[in-house]
């Protein structure tokens, strides 16, 4: 999958271009607005992280001029300003997705894979991660053919981890998805409720599956053995 | 509109104002006594020559009395009156002269008396000779004619000596007047200066005061009643402005601490840490704790931001119908876990069916806030209640607690941004101090209210308080113009 990052700001732009790489994509990067439409014209990219705030031709204009020529790669737009009002314009002018900064990386990264997605969201009704089986129906867990029991928050906490296992999800994104909670809440609190899932799902066993990613979040993954 | 009057130009109108009435005043009078005096002497003339006509007629009732008679009245020569001299003339009935003062018909000729005369009294002519004099012409009848005929008298009084006393007069009043105008100022001047003199003093206190010189204040003994109550306003004013200055600077003492905080973790574990060769995990834990820092900060500029932003007048908010007693019910699954391992239970209490119009995120905040404020300071054993109830229009939410409670004095002070009950702001005890304010700001966007109410050792209840559905109109989910963040940025 190609991205292109047009991002003026040296550091961000490294940073965009390391971690996707990382993660599989093919980057490329422009510097300013000019740059960026061109290459933007010629390169056909599965996606196009845009800043707004570029020397020369802006975001908006950048993504409006693409639009009109008919280019219709997904288009994630970054930006320090998170008025709403340029949120509203920006999904009206064809972008696919708006991030305000600062934003956390693991955050681009799920947005990016959202929007690279062919096809529609999938709720898979059954998952099975190392030895650790879920089942969406029946809201059941069993590891190792041992029944765990877990409350229906909790299941959904699993249910979530693992549905996008190998992905780290930040505590925002887990408190937003699993409490339908929608502000800045002390992060404590989903770390309780993790603790709590772990103890149930993780302790009695020599495989962890749930790790904790400082400063970023959690990922429920095998890795081998802990 | 006025504009406001400095007290220089207020005196310069009390001045005009002092001077034009007191002159006006002497005017009338000088014009009074004018009239007076003018009346007066024209009166004096007139009664001389009634009582000379009557003098004529008296004589002329004499049978016995010949044209010898009238001649000798009329007299050789013109009559002295206190020094006014007199001049008659008779005429027969056919208008034939009779007799008359010697020089009458070259000084006062027969034509200067068509004049008839007003009920103002006898009118005033002219001599040939250009002296004033005051006229009077009747009919009366000459018995001592055969047969008796009617005859007509013309008589003149010389009025110069009276008009001279008009004339000085006069003179004497525009003295008076020219005199007045000057003195009217000036009296004028210095009432209105006089008068303005506390306001001027009010005016060099006040431009003194800046913000170095808060705790001066007007004097307001020896002040007249009107701007004694005045300056007590003003007074109030100045000690508001002081209080909020004091607030003013302990906010930006406080922010500085805050901000200094974790950027003193963030410098002191770096340079730690670099000071030698690591293994790759020392590393990897100092910038996850870097992560965690920038995180503390990236929080509190983004509540710092939300407080700025709902200060905005302009400021809208998204509502949406909710029902209360499920999104405390969501809360309550949220923070149950952390509060059992405080020891603290978490329950909820409210009626069934209960909605209101609110920003669903704002509201989460705010007794999100709440919540984390009570768990922090109950201590294990004790409860926190999420109550929702209703009152006519308006919808209350309580968050209660059976904490450690806030002081009676310090319960106003609590909802100043960055205000910590523990001085020693410690992370343990609490947050950044930004909690209680957001929560302040919310309920304004809701047109609401918070209170506390708070007792040291018994416990602490909050109660949010607004009505359930906004008389705005039309701000729903779905329309997007000129609307506050929602704080998360997450759109899916």
């Amino acid at each position: 999958m190609k991205i292109l990052v047009v991002e003026d700001e040296l550091k961000t732009a490294a940073y965009l271009e390391k971690g996707l790489a990382e993660n599989g994509y093919t980057v490329d990067r422009a510097g300013n607005g000019e740059q960026g439409f061109h290459l933007a014209l010629g390169g056909s990219y599965d996606l196009l992280v845009l800043d707004i705030m570029l020397p020369g031709k802006d975001g908006w204009s950048i993504l409006e001029d693409l639009r009109r020529l008919g280019h219709q790669s997904p288009v994630l737009f970054l930006t320090a300003r998170d008025a709403v009002e340029d949120r509203v314009r920006g999904l009206e002018s064809g972008a696919d997705d708006y991030l305000v900064k600062p934003f956390a990386f693991v955050e681009l990264l799920a947005r990016v894979r959202t929007l690279l997605r062919r096809n529609p969201a999938r709720s898979p009704e059954s998952l099975k991660i190392a030895d650790l089986e879920l089942d969406a129906v029946h809201h059941k867990t069993q590891r190792s053919g041992r029944r765990i029991d877990l409350t229906p928050k909790e299941f959904s906490l699993l249910y979530l981890l693992a549905s996008r296992g190998g992905e780290v999800l930040s505590r925002t994104l887990l408190a937003e998805k699993v409490w339908d909670m929608n502000f800045d809440s002390d992060t404590n609190v989903v770390d309780v409720h993790v603790r709590r899932l772990r103890s149930k799902v993780d302790d009695a066993f020599e495989r962890k599956l749930i790790h904790t990613v400082r400063g970023v979040g959690y990922v429920l993954e095998d890795r081998g053995q802990s | 509109m006025e504009r406001p009057g400095r007290p220089a130009s207020l005196a310069a109108r009390m001045t005009l104002w002092y001077a034009l009435s007191t002159f006006s005043l002497v005017l009338m009078a000088s014009g009074f006594l004018y009239h007076a005096l003018s009346e007066s002497l024209a009166h004096d003339e007139d009664a001389l020559l009634s009582e000379k006509f009557q003098n004529l007629t008296v004589r002329m009732d004499d049978r016995t009395s010949d044209l010898n008679d009238l001649r000798e009245f009329v007299g050789e020569l013109p009559m002295w009156y206190r020094n006014a001299s007199f001049w008659t003339r008779i005429l027969d009935d056919q208008g034939r002269l009779l007799t008359e003062t010697p020089g009458m018909s070259h000084s006062l000729p027969l034509a200067l008396f068509k004049t008839l005369p007003s009920k103002n009294g006898n009118p005033m002519a002219t001599s040939t000779e250009g002296r004033p004099f005051r006229i009077f012409s009747a009919t009366g009848i000459w018995t001592g004619h055969s047969p008796p005929s009617r005859v007509t008298a013309q008589m003149a009084v010389d009025i110069t000596s009276d008009q001279a006393i008009l004339a000085k007069f006069r003179a004497e009043l525009w003295t008076v007047l020219a005199f007045a105008i000057l003195a009217c100022a000036l009296v004028g001047y210095g009432i209105a200066q006089r008068g303005i003199r506390p306001v001027r003093k009010m005016a060099e206190t006040a431009a003194r005061i800046s913000s170095s010189t808060l705790y001066e204040r007007l004097e307001r003994s020896g002040l007249p009643s009107e701007l004694s109550d005045l300056a007590g306003t003003f007074n109030e004013m100045l000690d508001r402005l002081e209080n909020s200055f004091t607030r003013l600077s302990r906010f930006s003492s406080d922010i500085a601490h805050e901000l200094r905080t974790p950027l003193q973790n963030l410098r002191g574990e770096a340079e730690v840490v670099l000071t030698k060769a690591r293994q790759p995990s020392e590393y990897q834990d100092l910038l996850g704790s870097f992560l965690e820092e920038y995180q503390r900060l990236s929080t509190l500029i983004d509540r710092l931001l939300f407080l700025a932003r709902a200060e905005n007048p302009q400021t809208q908010i998204q509502r949406e119908e909710v029902d209360l007693k499920k999104e405390l019910g969501l809360l309550q699954d949220y923070y149950g876990p952390s509060a059992v391992e405080s020891g603290v239970a978490v329950r909820v209490e409210s009626l069934e069916g209960l909605r209101a119009n609110l920003d669903r995120s704002l509201f989460q905040r705010a007794v999100g806030n709440l919540v984390e404020n009570a768990l922090k300071h109950t201590p294990a054993g004790g409860t926190v209640l999420l109550r929702a109830s209703n009152g006519g229009e308006r919808v209350r939410v309580e968050v209660a607690d059976t904490g450690r409670g806030i002081p009676q004095e310090e319960v106003s002070l609590v909802f100043d941004r960055f205000y910590r009950v523990d001085p020693s702001r410690s992370l343990a005890s609490g947050g950044a101090g930004l909690g209680l304010p957001i929560v302040k700001s919310i309920m304004e966007l809701h047109e609401g209210t918070v209170e506390i109410q708070s007792q040291t050792g018994r416990g602490t209840t909050v109660v949010l308080s607004f009505p359930a559905f906004s008389q705005e109109t039309g701000h729903e989910k779905e329309a997007g113009s000129s609307v506050v963040v929602d704080y998360s940025s997450h759109s899916n």
